[in-house]
């Protein structure tokens, strides 16, 4: 055959051209799409074997939140009946102050090394200062003793209108505890929320068996670590201040403590004098 | 003469090469859209399901986790315990006092020895208005080293998580007329200003 002329030959090379180019895109396409295949299968199993858990761990926080939805209803229903009686009372608080903080210098008193400590001098104001959302009721503590028993003292009085373990711990503590526990045994769970609504005095009665409940469905690996996140959000101040004196105060039924919000202390030598201020509705 | 030749074979297959390019591209396409990998089922030990199916019940039941963990948090309603939550707010609004002093108890009893006790602390004063714990007192030490025993207190209280600073006492070493040497301090120890209560 004799060679074409390049005029006629143009139509031809751009054909083949166009042929060439796509050729390798559909080579590209069939590439990517293996590719994506692969990509995909690999997802899959990954998924597959992740799902068994993740269903077991929904299933168990599901239970886990309707049993805390009727705990909650009925442990919150009679604390906010001890809180009305007790903690933040209609009219005037003065008389359950007092009997609280004479029931707390006995307590402290009789520790060993708070000798030193002389009952005290208590006084509350009769005529209220009228706020938005509560009365505001002065008063004035004076006591005589050394460093060790009148920190206690206050130290005690320091968690009035505290009712349970979860008044102590912030929200973020709270939640992280929470957290920290799911994700190392989700059927430790129900323990944990549990020990949140525990009351307490009950727990400073008995920290270790109190968080003992709680800890025993939790691998031995992670105990330290969750053990600190609430010692370290507050239940270590719990231990310190409270356990000492919780059988007493129970004893004396003066739990929960009225709120008292201590605005000034002064001490020279052994004489301290404590200005506070408590709260009725 | 040889271009000749090659442009016009190229120009020949030029047509074939287009027509088969194009079938490939178009089978191409529809068997990327008809062999989805979502189409086609995967054994996973003894199952065997599909991807869509694996990936749409991972997203249903992390859908689920997260909305009970927003229960979880709403189950406190604030409307069913009203006395309960105003009593929440005006603890908030105290400084930590007691648990402060118990520390600071804590870390004086840890200087004793039997039979001395070298960190005396006389004088104190708290105002929950600014939020400054003042401490005035002494520590002793009959070898000499006051100056250090006190700057380890200072570390100590510092050390305390209620506390936002406590400030730089004068190190200054004095003698009784005994001999003994002591260490004369005042400190001032701030709480953290989020808990700075309002006056009333």
């Amino acid at each position: 055959m004799p060679p074409l002329r390049f005029e006629s030959r143009l139509p031809g090379i751009v054909f083949f051209i166009m042929g060439v180019v796509m050729t390798v895109i559909s080579a590209g396409i069939l590439l990517s799409h293996t590719r994506l295949f692969g990509l995909k299968r690999d997802t899959a199993i990954m998924i597959g074997t992740e799902l068994p858990a993740l269903q077991s761990k929904v299933t168990l926080l599901a239970a886990a939140v309707e049993a805390e939805r009727v705990f909650t209803e009925q442990a919150l229903a009679s604390r906010e009946e001890l809180a009305s009686s007790y903690i933040f009372p209609s009219g005037s608080p003065a008389s359950r102050v007092v009997t609280s903080i004479q029931e707390i210098f006995s307590a402290v008193s009789i520790l060993p090394g708070n000798e030193s400590l002389v009952p005290p001098d208590i006084i509350v104001t009769k005529t209220p200062i009228e706020e938005k959302d509560f009365k505001a009721f002065p008063g004035t503590l004076q006591l005589r003793g050394s460093f060790a028993p009148v920190s206690r003292m206050l130290g005690v009085l320091s968690y009035g209108g505290q009712m349970m373990v979860r008044d102590v711990l912030s929200t973020e503590t709270e939640q992280a505890f929470l957290a920290a526990v799911e994700s190392v045994s989700p059927l430790a769970l129900s323990g944990a929320e549990d020990f949140l609504y525990l009351d307490l005095l009950e727990y400073a009665s008995n920290p270790d068996t109190s968080e003992q409940k709680f800890l025993r469905d939790i691998p031995t690996i992670h105990l330290p670590n969750i053990r600190a996140l609430v010692l370290e959000g507050g239940l270590a101040e719990v231990r310190i201040a409270l356990s000492p004196v919780a059988v007493h105060l129970k004893e004396k039924r003066i739990w929960p403590l009225p709120i008292v919000r201590i605005e000034r202390v002064t001490r020279e030598g052994d004489s301290w004098n404590v200005d506070f201020v408590a709260f009725g509705r | 003469m040889r271009s000749s030749v090659l442009t016009t074979s190229i120009s020949r297959l030029g047509l074939p090469l287009s027509i088969f390019g194009v079938s490939l591209l178009l089978l191409t396409l529809v068997l990327r859209l008809l062999l989805s990998p979502d189409r086609f089922p995967v054994r996973i030990g003894e199952r065997v399901v599909r991807l869509s199916e694996l990936t749409a019940e991972e997203a249903r039941l992390r859908t689920k986790h997260a909305e009970l963990l927003k229960t979880r948090e709403a189950l406190f309603d604030e409307k069913s315990v009203p006395i309960l939550v105003r009593t929440e707010k005006l603890r908030t609004t105290a400084l930590p006092i007691g648990p402060v002093l118990l520390r600071i108890d804590d870390i004086r009893r840890s200087f004793n020895s039997p039979g001395r006790e070298p960190l005396s602390l006389p004088r104190l004063t708290f105002d929950s208005t600014s939020g400054i714990l003042t401490l005035g007192g002494e520590m002793r030490d009959p070898g000499g080293r006051s100056i250090p025993l006190l700057a380890s207190f200072v570390d100590a209280l510092r050390k305390i998580p209620l506390l936002s600073s406590v400030s730089e006492p004068e190190y200054t070493q004095k003698t009784t007329a005994e001999g003994l040497t002591y260490t004369p301090f005042t400190l001032q120890l701030r709480f953290h200003t989020s808990h700075a209560t309002p006056s009333i």
